[in-house]
């Protein structure tokens, strides 16, 4: 006896034929990869952004970090990926503060806080099988020089705030725009310095009274 | 384009004689025709990148199935995707109305018994039922054991079961109708 589905299924395979493409349509179709923005090359990845945050304190660790590849399952919720990917740290030795959030839009942002100020270079992420940088290349580093816990927790939310994050990829914009965010919390004693692979913040200011 | 980048002449060399195939594959398991026709052409996108990782050029199908399989996941977990994705069949205008309307009603009802299966289901059972490829193929394409695929069919099969069990009334129902 035939199962209920099976001449669903057939029909599926059937309607499935219609205007199927040739391959010389597929090929016109799919466009240049060279000409493509990131996110439109990589729309599956569009939406797993690995943000890298490291917060350095003075006087500033030395510590030889290794090469590092974290393997992210954006299946899993975003707690699970936290406890994942600071497992895969601590594993590597590597100590750092793993914070990882999902947005409404279904981003998945993984932040890394640690005091190794070499270890953005030497992170990887592998999500689904494609290996890049943390942060595409660009992390956050904010050197918060002589700032307590308190002081070094609100200027690192202040230099990662979602203004920030909009103008990332914007060389012109994300200064002012860290400068500002940080000028809204009262610190102003700023240095932003904005290059390819890397945006530091340098906060010499002390802690506040 | 291929002659800024020589990988694009491989893999259309390659994706040639298995094009409608694995075409299909990606129709069947995505919610249409054109969603599958997305998922498709993200999948030549990646393929085209990672081309140089494959080996062995004679695996090249079940590892471009494994490149659709891997896209099609990535698009289910999104979350905002999937409230965007309309799992209707869209009507596709024929010659013979009365066939086709049938076809497109057992279609859409196949699509979403499919759709109450996850992602590794629902292809497992693509694979197998329409696609016609062995055991030992899914789980090379799935990248998982074979018995991992046994489970998968068995469970995709008991949630079809099910899904077909809720439906009967209205199914006879609608048979009956139509019979006038």
């Amino acid at each position: 006896m035939a199962d209920p589905w099976s001449d669903d299924l057939a029909a599926l395979g059937e309607h499935s034929r219609r205007g199927l493409r040739s391959l010389a349509a597929t090929r016109a179709s799919v466009p240049t990869e060279t000409k493509m923005r990131f996110h439109k090359a990589h729309p599956a990845l569009a939406a797993l952004i690995a943000l890298l945050v490291i917060g350095v304190t003075a006087p500033l660790a030395y510590a030889f970090v290794r090469h590092v590849l974290v393997t992210v399952d954006p299946d899993k919720p975003a707690d699970q990926v936290e406890k994942d990917v600071s497992d895969q740290l601590h594993a590597a030795g590597v100590e750092a503060t793993v914070k990882a959030t999902t947005g409404d839009d279904g981003q998945l942002k993984v932040y890394i806080q640690s005091s190794d100020e070499n270890l953005g270079s030497d992170v990887d992420f592998n999500i689904g099988g494609e290996v890049r940088k943390a942060g595409q290349g660009r992390g956050i580093y904010v050197e918060c020089h002589e700032c307590d816990a308190a002081r070094q927790t609100l200027v690192l939310h202040a230099a990662t705030g979602g203004d920030v994050l909009e103008s990332i990829d914007d060389d012109a914009a994300v200064g002012p725009a860290i400068t500002k965010a940080l000028a809204a919390q009262g610190v102003t004693d700023v240095e932003v310095k904005v290059a390819p692979d890397k945006i530091t913040v340098v906060v010499d200011a002390h802690p506040a009274p | 384009m291929s002659a800024e980048n020589p990988a694009w002449d491989e893999l259309f060399e390659l994706l040639g004689p298995i094009h409608d195939d694995v075409q299909l594959f990606a129709r069947r398991i995505a919610g249409s025709n054109a969603e599958g026709d997305d998922v498709f052409q993200e999948a030549v996108l990646r393929a085209a990148r990672k081309l140089s990782t494959l080996r062995d050029r004679a695996r090249f199908r079940p590892w471009m199935c494994s490149v659709i399989v891997s896209v099609h996941r990535t698009r289910c977990r999104r979350a905002f995707f999937r409230r965007l994705v309309s799992r209707e069949v869209p009507d596709v205008p024929g010659d013979d109305g009365s066939r086709w309307a049938d076809e497109r009603a057992s279609a859409r009802r196949a699509q979403a018994a499919l759709s109450s299966l996850s992602p590794p289901q629902r292809e497992a059972v693509v694979l197998f039922e329409l696609q016609g490829y062995s055991l030992d193929e899914i789980a090379e394409i799935q990248r998982t054991s074979l018995s991992s695929v046994k489970s998968r069919l068995a469970r995709g099969r008991d949630r079809l079961r099910a899904y077909y069990a809720q439906l009967a009334p209205d199914h006879s129902l609608t048979q009956e109708v139509a019979r006038g």
